[in-house]
């Protein structure tokens, strides 16, 4: 299986940083999007289908508890897994995010051993068997 | 009631992030290195238990080298100089969540604002201000001048 990725962050730096450390980390992938904010997320979310998002937390426009919220309400949230990645370290935010749904939470900085982690706690491997 | 911030937490911290994500190594600063005649300075806001704001500010050259390695790109990669305002801003976000855990604690609750960054002449940098809470400068490579400030309302 080869995923379908979309990465949400307004720092086109980060969302970089995410692709080549997937690559790196030797995820196979379809496709990886990306957008800059909440909004950008949804309106990809409901035109392609995506295997796994990665999301930011602190954006302009809709933030990433914003969008969580939204997938959950839209029904959205049920079969795609979100991962949250940011330097916010607070295990009651932590605690939030995992009660409305979720699925891990990627602190920064990040390296590619990380992310293999995250497939591994999402999909139960990091190689997509 | 949170303990004061101390030097050596902001020292020790931007150390660690520019080593661990941007493999730059770091030093107390002790004589003082030229300027270039601009800092790309990053500013965030912290609201919670505290209030207040972090100011990071480095020199473009090293911003640019700062992308580079963050992205894993060579530094004269024309992506590096376009990047090197969000490789400052980034570095300070991450600065800021180790930053206020090992302050406030992992339980304390806190909100981050997303950083905001300009170009200004070194002498305007807040991050070398005289009325900061705290601050910290130090010599990135032997070669660049790293200044963080912390302002507690």
């Amino acid at each position: 299986m080869s995923y379908k990725i979309l990465i949400v962050d307004d720092s086109p730096l980060m969302r970089a940083m995410v692709k080549k450390s997937i690559a790196i980390a030797g995820i196979p992938t379809e496709s990886i999007q990306e957008a800059g904010h909440g909004v950008e997320a949804l309106a990809i979310l409901k035109a392609s289908p995506i295997d796994l998002v990665f999301s930011d937390l602190h954006m302009p426009e809709m933030n990433g508890i914003e969008l969580v919220e939204a997938m959950a309400s839209q029904g959205l949230l049920k079969s795609i897994p979100v991962v949250i990645v940011s330097s916010d370290r607070s295990q009651k935010h932590i605690a939030r995010l995992k009660e409305i749904g979720v699925r891990a939470y990627l602190t920064k900085p990040f390296r590619p051993e990380d992310i293999s982690q995250v497939f591994k706690i999402v999909f139960g491997s990091s190689e997509g068997a | 009631m949170a303990p004061e911030i101390t030097q050596e937490q902001l020292e020790s911290t931007v150390g660690k992030v520019l080593q661990d994500a941007a493999f730059v190594f770091t030093e107390p600063l002790e004589d003082d290195l030229p300027d270039e005649g601009e800092v790309v300075q990053a500013t965030l806001e912290f609201t919670g238990s505290k209030d207040g704001r972090l100011v990071f500010s480095v020199p473009p050259t090293f911003a640019i080298e700062l992308a580079a390695n963050l992205l894993g790109i060579e530094a004269d990669d024309p992506t590096a100089t376009s990047q090197k305002n969000d490789a400052v801003g980034e570095t300070l976000n991450i600065v800021a969540g180790i930053l206020m855990e090992s302050w406030l604690g992992a339980d304390a609750q806190y909100n981050l604002s997303p950083p905001t960054t300009r170009t200004i002449p070194p002498a305007d940098t807040e991050a070398r201000s005289d009325e900061a809470t705290c601050r910290t400068s130090l010599a990135a490579d032997d070669e660049y001048r790293v200044d963080l400030a912390i302002f507690v309302s």
